[in-house]
């Protein structure tokens, strides 16, 4: 059980990290050179404190140490943690059942219809990471 | 790189490993047939013309999904998102209705048949947690939601994985790019929270979990 959205937020994140650091290796294994640190996009400014060992008090000292293997991981330069806006989280559609405005934003991100191979204008996946890039800001009190 | 899977095998690389390879595999004395890859654990791989681009889909799935439901679904509307917005199925508590046994065993059919289509559907992911939640004890809501993915995926049999890399170039790194997401207390039943990630490899989605 996680007491706050942050706490969720960062239980996320670092299951979602073992799995990078799985690929990684699998990579690795296969002699394929791979870009670090990987970049890891959370939408909750709370989550990445707590990621990069920026806080600890009342709130999130009950926090179980099991999961703070991402912070060491943060530190040796392996993991780059990245504010995104929850509207640009692509992973949104993976925790509830989103409206539809945000499914067909999201959605051609990672499937698309037969036909998209015929069609040249179907944006890059590299446009899409240049976009979030843009909107590192870490102003926004963004709640999710 | 060689995968292998039970009689499904596929080989991929240059053009000599590839030869090497066939070669090493004739000495051993095992037949194959060399074709393009077209075909795998049946999902359907299509490239486009120079290769940059690939698509992967599961028409046998969604017509397997079809012969066994079409009857209960073809009176439904078509549906443009999987699941229905912010619902969140609950078990059957003591004392409610639950489902006959038939429906019961309908549902945990339909539910398996989902479950293998998240191998190319990330779209899905959510809607067939949701349904997995409460295959032990699913309630007529439950049922009702199964039936709305099972019209969705059989309307949307055209959708499959986006497969195009941002760059093969050789002696770039790979770039790896995880995307991770949760919702606080987004289980009805016991407010546990909710995780969800998806890695993409060089802008193809790899690995996602809900």
């Amino acid at each position: 059980m996680a007491l706050s959205s942050a706490e969720a937020e960062y239980i996320a994140a670092s299951e979602a990290v073992r799995e990078v650091l799985f690929v990684v290796q699998m990579l690795e294994f296969m002699k394929v050179p791979v870009e670090m640190p990987v970049t890891v996009h959370v939408d909750n400014m709370g989550a990445i404190f707590m990621l990069e060992n920026k806080s600890s008090n009342k709130r999130t000292r009950h926090v179980d140490v099991r999961y703070r293997f991402v912070t060491d991981w943060i530190e040796k330069k392996l993991i780059e943690v990245v504010f995104v806006r929850t509207k640009e989280n692509i992973s949104d559609g993976f925790t509830k059942n989103v409206n539809r405005e945000t499914y067909q934003n999201h959605t051609p991100h990672y499937v698309q219809e037969r036909s998209y191979l015929k069609d040249d204008n179907i944006a890059h996946e590299r446009d899409l990471d240049d976009e979030s890039e843009n909107v590192q800001s870490y102003g926004g009190d963004e709640v999710d | 790189m060689l995968v292998s899977y039970v009689d499904d095998n596929a080989i991929a690389g240059d053009e000599a490993a590839i030869e090497d390879t066939l070669k090493g595999l004739n000495e051993h004395g095992l037949t194959y047939t060399r074709e393009s890859l077209t075909d795998y654990l049946s999902c359907e791989v299509i490239f486009n013309d120079d290769e940059t681009k690939a698509w992967i889909g599961q028409p046998h799935m969604v017509k397997k999904l079809k012969k066994e439901f079409w009857e209960e679904v073809k009176g439904m509307k078509t549906y443009e998102i999987p699941g229905t917005p912010n619902q969140g199925l609950v078990r059957v508590k003591d004392g409610e209705q639950g489902l006959d046994g038939e429906s019961h065993s309908r549902y945990r059919t339909g539910v398996g048949m989902l479950l293998y289509m998240l191998k190319t559907r990330p779209d899905l992911a959510n809607a067939i947690r949701e349904l997995t939640k409460c295959v032990s004890d699913p309630s007529p809501a439950a049922y009702k939601e199964m039936l709305r993915v099972i019209k969705f995926v059989i309307d949307t049999a055209d959708y499959g994985l986006k497969i195009h890399p941002t760059h093969v170039t050789e002696g770039l790194k790979w770039k790896l790019v995880l995307y991770s997401n949760s919702d606080w207390a987004g289980d009805k039943d016991d407010r546990k929270s909710i995780s969800g990630h998806i890695l993409y490899v060089n802008g193809v989605p790899v690995t996602w979990s809900s």
